[in-house]
């Protein structure tokens, strides 16, 4: 065959068309095998980094829960390595690491501001892939906004009461000092806060509004008591700080017993059952919980004035029927316990090893 | 020209076909290697999807089984602290679940998250 002759050409052709369908195979397969090995090496960062994200959001999630409300971690965290020798988690940059993790919490509130969220977004590099996961807060409602309205953010007067939410409520004044009272009006009343977990960010001073009003003293003749009762349900309950009024009943002046107190009750269907009975759980995470006594002034005439003042008597800090006193520790509580007067029972504490704050919010957190 | 090389009848010796088959061959054969390494990274690379696709499912066998008080993983601390803060890190105890030996999937569980 001549190469010169039209075979000959031809079979050049073919050669050349042979040359490049090969050398286009090749080049294909090389590459796709190239990228089938990146995206091997791709996905063990990726994996590497997932999991790391996940071990900085739950150690991020932990200290937020260990928290108290007014100390709760915000902002960006220091970077954490996963240190490849000693097999732990440190802040120092080691010399040989898996990877590093960032760590940001915030707060988001919503446009209509009736709720919140916190997130924590947990970043976590392994060999330059990088890789987050978002822990997110279920709502937390603000007892003052709207549809709740159960005290004024301001002054903290208690104005209202609610059905059961089934969320996480959180009691907050926004003025400097302010703490949650009841108004100065010498008229029972009765406020009930309901929802799966109450936390106290403001402090509670029930006759801090004080007491200087007047009314007829028709009611109390017959015996009956002035009674504000804060009643709070709630499968879980943080307090801070705690004054409850009482005041003996005063029969030269033909004045009631009057009393301000919280009583603590469990939402129907929930608590914890010890001893065939339901316990809620109860913090009282403030330096003081006490009962101030206080005393009965009347001014003069038919249509007196009333009013109840401070007694010079110290006030006293409240305990268990037992003698453990509240401030500073946990107790597990029966439904119907009156701060003021504790039944045999109704308060058990709640062993410091078996403290878990982390169950009033174990479904609180949702991975995004 | 192709048209006429079709409809010629003439046909080709024996040895023009032996010749351009050792030459295919030859252009074949300087292929070779490269499609046989790359059929092997192939292998490998599904080899190790495999390996890490299986290492997650062990990974979340392990954390469900440790987030129900699964007692046998190391217990370690976990420093958290807010950036350029001068307060000691607060150290959070969980246990650590780790898959693997030289390549590892590596994570935390707090220890308020399981019953340990």
């Amino acid at each position: 065959m001549n190469i010169r002759s039209e075979q000959g050409i031809a079979a050049i052709g073919v050669v050349v068309m042979l040359l490049v369908v090969l050398s286009l195979l090749a080049t294909t397969l090389w590459q796709y095998s190239m990228f089938q090995i990146k995206a091997a090496q791709r996905e063990k960062a990726y994996l590497q980094a997932l999991y790391l994200a996940h071990a900085g959001a739950e150690a991020a999630k932990a200290a937020w829960l260990d928290k108290g409300a007014e100390t709760k971690l915000e902002g960006q965290l220091a970077r954490v390595y996963y240190n490849d020798e000693t097999n732990g988690f440190q802040l120092n940059r080691p010399e040989s690491y898996l990877g590093f993790i960032d760590i940001v919490i915030e707060t988001v509130t919503d446009e209509g501001e009736d709720y919140r969220l916190t997130k924590i977004i947990s970043t976590a590099t392994v060999g330059g892939v990088s890789r987050s996961v978002t822990l997110t807060t279920y709502p937390q409602r603000y007892g003052h906004q709207d549809p709740l309205n159960l005290y004024n953010e301001n002054t903290g007067q208690i104005s209202g009461s609610n059905l059961f939410i089934n969320e996480y409520l959180i009691v907050e004044t926004f003025s400097e000092g302010s703490s949650l009272h009841f108004g100065s009006s010498l008229q029972n009343q009765n406020a009930h806060f309901s929802a799966r977990a109450i936390a106290f960010e403001t402090s509670i001073d029930l006759a801090r509004g004080g007491t200087a009003s007047w009314t007829m003293f028709f009611d109390w003749v017959l015996g009956l008591m002035l009674a504000k009762t804060l009643s709070i349900e709630a499968e879980y309950v943080f307090f801070k700080d705690i004054a409850l009024l009482y005041a003996q009943r005063n029969n030269d002046l033909e004045a009631p017993q009057a009393q301000y107190s919280i009583v603590l009750r469990i939402p129907q269907g929930r608590g914890i059952e010890l001893n065939g009975q339901l316990y809620g759980e109860v913090y009282f995470e403030g330096e003081s919980v006490y009962k101030q006594q206080f005393k009965w002034d009347r001014g003069r005439g038919l249509f007196a004035d009333y009013t109840l003042s401070k007694s010079n008597s110290e006030a006293e800090e409240l305990q268990t029927y037992e003698g453990v006193p509240l401030a500073g520790n946990a107790f597990y509580f029966r439904d119907g316990t009156d701060l003021l007067n504790p039944k045999p029972g109704q308060l058990i504490p709640i062993p410091e090893e078996q403290q878990n704050k982390h169950d009033a919010y174990r479904d609180m957190f949702i991975w995004e | 020209m192709f048209g006429r090389f079709c409809s010629d009848q003439s046909g080709m010796t024996l040895i023009e076909v032996i010749v351009a088959l050792v030459l295919i061959s030859l252009i074949a054969v300087a292929f070779v290697p490269m499609i046989s390494t790359s059929v092997k990274y192939i292998n490998q690379a599904r080899e190790r999807c495999e390996h890490w696709a299986s290492g997650r499912s062990q990974m979340e066998i392990l954390m469900a089984k440790a987030a129900q008080g699964y007692a046998g993983n190391t217990e370690v601390l976990f420093p958290v602290k807010l950036e350029g803060s001068h307060e000691p890190p607060v150290m959070i105890q969980g246990v650590k679940i780790e898959v693997g030996t030289e390549e590892k999937l590596v994570t935390f569980l707090a220890a308020g998250d399981h019953n340990q």
